[in-house]
């Protein structure tokens, strides 16, 4: 099978909602496939990197290793993507990643992206407003969800 | 009219990375906004037009939950808030209010999308800077529900801990502690009596 096949449905994910038909063309070329077994690990707490993976297929943990059992904090499926925390503040992974199935996987590194602030700036702004907004997006949901059960009242 | 101090804009995170000159050219577009103590800036649910920087004072961001507002912490000096809606155009997720005189500078989203035509590269750079903001955050709400999650596990480690150490103590109790485990002693024998 062509390793490229999938890149059309890529090409409408919405991290490059908005972008231009070269631009979106150039990046995806640069995207790098990647096959992973269920169990295997992507990356760890503590990793630096500076990169980000669109999940095509497959499902992913989110975990953090504790006392006894791992805590699986979040699962990723097929259209996500993760690592772009990593990726927008340089900090180390804040917790590690493990394929629940078998997936596939295209990766982002952040080299491509200077690449795109260096020829089209407005495709680079673009971008990292796709990013954030996803950040948004989950910031919300945690925001949510997370209210101290001894908040003070007012 | 008042206007910011580029130097300290300059050592805003909202701004950081961003020359001197830029910040005076910035600084033009920051609306001064004076909070009496008690002051509403905005409320959950809002719909978002702007953003702001805390210069000096305490605000105090609120949330709803089950019908009551609860206290979710407060804002430092040289801090912004309202990005988010900038960035995704959604309302206000939150309550912020002034617990003291505050002074605050107001940045319209309008003025900001005006930097992307006058200054593509300020433009960029505060959009990174809000991303970066919004990363740090999440990365310690995730790190307050993993202590959440780890401190449940204990408890419940515990507590099982607990029942097990109980039920040896009153087993211990029965055979050979006598009097300390009296008032448990009738209901034990009696469940036994039941039981042969």
């Amino acid at each position: 099978m062509d390793p490229k096949t999938s890149l059309p449905q890529l090409a409408d994910h919405t991290l490059f909602g908005g972008l231009g038909e070269s631009c979106r063309q150039q990046l995806l070329e640069r995207l790098e496939r990647r096959e992973i077994d269920a169990g295997e690990i992507v990356y760890r707490e503590g990793d630096i990197a500076r990169e980000l993976y669109i999940v095509e297929s497959g499902r992913l943990e989110v975990f953090k290793p504790s006392v006894s059992v791992d805590l699986v904090m979040f699962e990723i499926g097929s259209g996500e993507f993760f690592g772009d925390l990593s990726f927008i503040d340089m900090q180390p992974r804040s917790m590690t990643v493990r394929a629940g199935a078998p997936c596939v996987l295209w990766r982002l590194d952040y080299c491509v992206l200077r690449e795109v602030y260096q020829a089209d700036i407005r495709s680079y702004t673009l971008l990292i407003m796709n990013i954030a907004r996803e950040i948004s997006r989950r910031l919300r949901r945690s925001d949510e969800n997370r209210i101290p059960a001894d908040g003070d009242r007012r | 009219m008042l206007t910011a101090d580029p130097a300290w804009l300059a050592r805003c995170a909202l701004f950081g990375g961003l020359s001197q000159h830029a910040c005076s050219q910035l600084a033009r577009h920051l609306l001064r906004v004076d909070c009496k103590s008690g002051d509403t800036i905005y409320r959950e649910g809002d719909g978002a037009s702007a953003l702001f920087l805390l210069e000096s004072g305490r605000l105090e961001i609120y949330k709803q939950h089950n019908g009551r507002e609860v206290a979710l912490g407060e804002l430092k000096s040289g801090e912004f808030f309202g990005d988010m809606s900038f960035i995704d155009m959604h309302p206000r997720s939150m309550t912020v209010c002034a617990s003291e005189p505050a002074v605050i500078w107001k940045l319209d989203y309008a003025a900001l999308r005006e930097i992307y035509v006058s200054d593509l590269k300020c433009y960029t750079l505060v959009v990174m800077n809000i991303a970066r903001e919004m990363s740090r955050r999440l990365r310690r709400a995730d790190r307050a529900r993993v202590i959440d999650r780890m401190s449940a596990q204990l408890f419940e480690r515990a507590t099982g801990a607990r029942r097990v150490f109980g039920d040896v103590i009153s087993r211990i109790g029965l055979r050979g502690m006598g009097r300390s485990s009296e008032d448990k002693a009738p209901a034990l024998t009696k469940s036994r009596a039941v039981g042969s």
